[in-house]
Formats: structure tokens, sequence, C-alpha cells
């Protein structure tokens, strides 16, 4: 478990990208490939979220990050204390068919980024003095060998298949946050 | 941190962007976005070959340039799109928008 306390700052990022990818490389294998990019783009995301709208971009802000590697899978928890939102209230990301230019979005495109390049996403809005809690995970396996994957998540991931998306939200649990009431981000 | 270079041949504007291009670096890259619309090149050529990184703030700014660019009667091209980039791009089907 690595566990770093960072500023809200845009500037701050790499430096939870590069502990996040520390993590992984001292406890986990097989290697990254192509999920690297997935991670990179999902941890953006997060990152720009906690710093542009959780603190609006006011200073003072921390992110606290706890990153949990083992063998093919990474759990990234990032915590604020910012403003809350709710996930249901983003509007989807369409992506573009029949070349219908003026309906390009140019923002509202990071949940989606996350959703779909995470295996699990979850977060549980903050309350009580507890923070906002923001869990990405993800699995991967070497490239060329099939994904290793449970019966139930199977079936979780056939039918988010079928609907578009990939997996997004799956049970899970922690010993340092209970998330009994944890919102998860899957679609509606 | 982000390189830009903007290089006009006869028509044709080439934009080269290196580095990230993110939360960050995008606001700089909207600056000359801006001039490129204003005086009306309507010949673009994105060239991302160096370009390690981008993220939904970034993608924002290049559809912004895209759509303005198109609705003066003009095109942008990509090319060089590779790795990460490359990744964002296919995930958000603007590969299927974009010449390449």
């Amino acid at each position: 478990m690595v566990r770093l306390s960072i500023p809200a700052q845009l500037a701050f990022r790499d430096l939870a990208l590069q502990a996040v990818f520390t993590a992984i490389e001292a406890e986990a294998d097989p290697p990254l490939s192509q999920a690297r990019d997935e991670i990179v783009s999902a941890m953006n995301e997060a990152f720009n979220n906690i710093v542009l709208h959780a603190y609006r971009g006011i200073l003072g802000g921390r992110v606290d990050l706890a990153v949990s590697a083992r063998r093919g899978e990474v759990e990234i928890e990032l915590c604020d204390r910012g403003r809350s939102f709710d996930p249901d209230a983003v509007p989807d990301y369409v992506a573009p068919d029949d070349l219908d230019i003026a309906a390009l979005p140019e923002n509202g495109m990071g949940l989606y980024i996350m959703r779909s390049f995470m295996d699990e996403v979850a977060y549980t809005r903050g309350a009580h003095g507890k923070p906002n809690v923001l869990v990405l995970r993800k699995r991967w396996t070497p490239e060329g060998l099939p994904h290793e994957v449970p019966p139930g998540l199977a079936a979780a991931k056939k039918e988010s298949s079928q609907s578009g998306w990939r997996l997004r939200s799956v049970a899970f649990s922690s010993q340092d946050i209970d998330r009994s009431s944890a919102g998860s981000l899957k679609r509606k | 941190m982000t390189t830009t270079s903007r290089t006009d041949s006869g028509d044709e504007t080439i934009l080269r962007i290196e580095g990230t291009l993110d939360a960050a670096t995008a606001p700089d890259l909207r600056g000359v976005v801006d001039a490129i619309v204003d005086e009306g090149r309507l010949l673009i050529t994105l060239e991302l070959s160096g370009l390690r990184l981008i993220d939904s703030s970034g993608v924002g700014v290049i559809v912004s340039l895209f759509k303005r660019v198109r609705a003066n009667g003009g095109q942008v091209r990509i090319q060089g799109l590779r790795d990460q980039p490359r990744a964002i791009f296919r995930l958000l089907r603007l590969d299927r928008v974009f010449p390449t």
C-alpha cells in the first residue's frame, strides 16, 4: 500500500501518477502493456476533477491518494474534502456518429473516460466529516492471454459490453473506509 | 508542458503540438486556435507525433478547432497520433470524425 497526501493542484498530478506506477511496478505483474495508457488517462481525469471541480481551483485543498497493487490488479483511492458531485447528474458522453460535427462535445468526457478505461469506478460523497472518495480499479493480463474473469464478473462484463459500456461497477470492500453507502458510477 | 509550433505554407497551416496537452496547458493552445480561426485559415493539419499525453481538456480544444474551422468551410486533418492520445481518440470515437 502506498499512501500520499498531495496538494490539489494540477502541477502535482504527475506526482500522483508516479506514485501509482511505482506501486504497480513494485508489487504487481505482469507488465502493464496498454493498461498503462488507460490508467494514466483515468487518473488524469480523476485528479483534474478534484482540482477543478471539487476544489474549484482554490489553493489549499489536498488529495489523499492510496494505491494497492497486486498481481494484475491495482486499486487507486482518491479522497478530497472539496465539493461533492452527483455522478448521475453528469450528462452521458455521446460518441459522435455519422460525422455529426456540430454535436461533438467539447467537455464532459472525463467520467466517460474513467468508466471506460477502468474495470470499476465507485464514488462516495463526503458527509459528516468524511471525505469524498473515488475508487478506481483496474485488472490486466499479459498481452495475448485471455482475461481471467470470475464467472459473476464475466456475466456482468457480457451485459455491459452489450450495452456499449465496459464493466463499470462491482461491489467491493475496504477496511479503510466504510463504503456501505458508496454510489457506484454504473450507468442507469 | 506543451510546445506548439505553427507553420503557414500557402493555404495550409501545420500546427505541431508536442508534450502534454491537458487541463494545465490547454488554455494556452486556445489562444493559438483563436488566431488560426480569426485569420480564416481553412486547411489545418495537426501534427501530433510528438504529443505524449492528452486529457479531456486537451481534446476539447482540438474539437473546438475542428468545429470552428469546419463551420468556416475548412478542414482539420490529424497526423501522427499514437500511444495514449491515440487510445483517447479511439475511445471517444474521434478517429472516425477527424481525417487522419
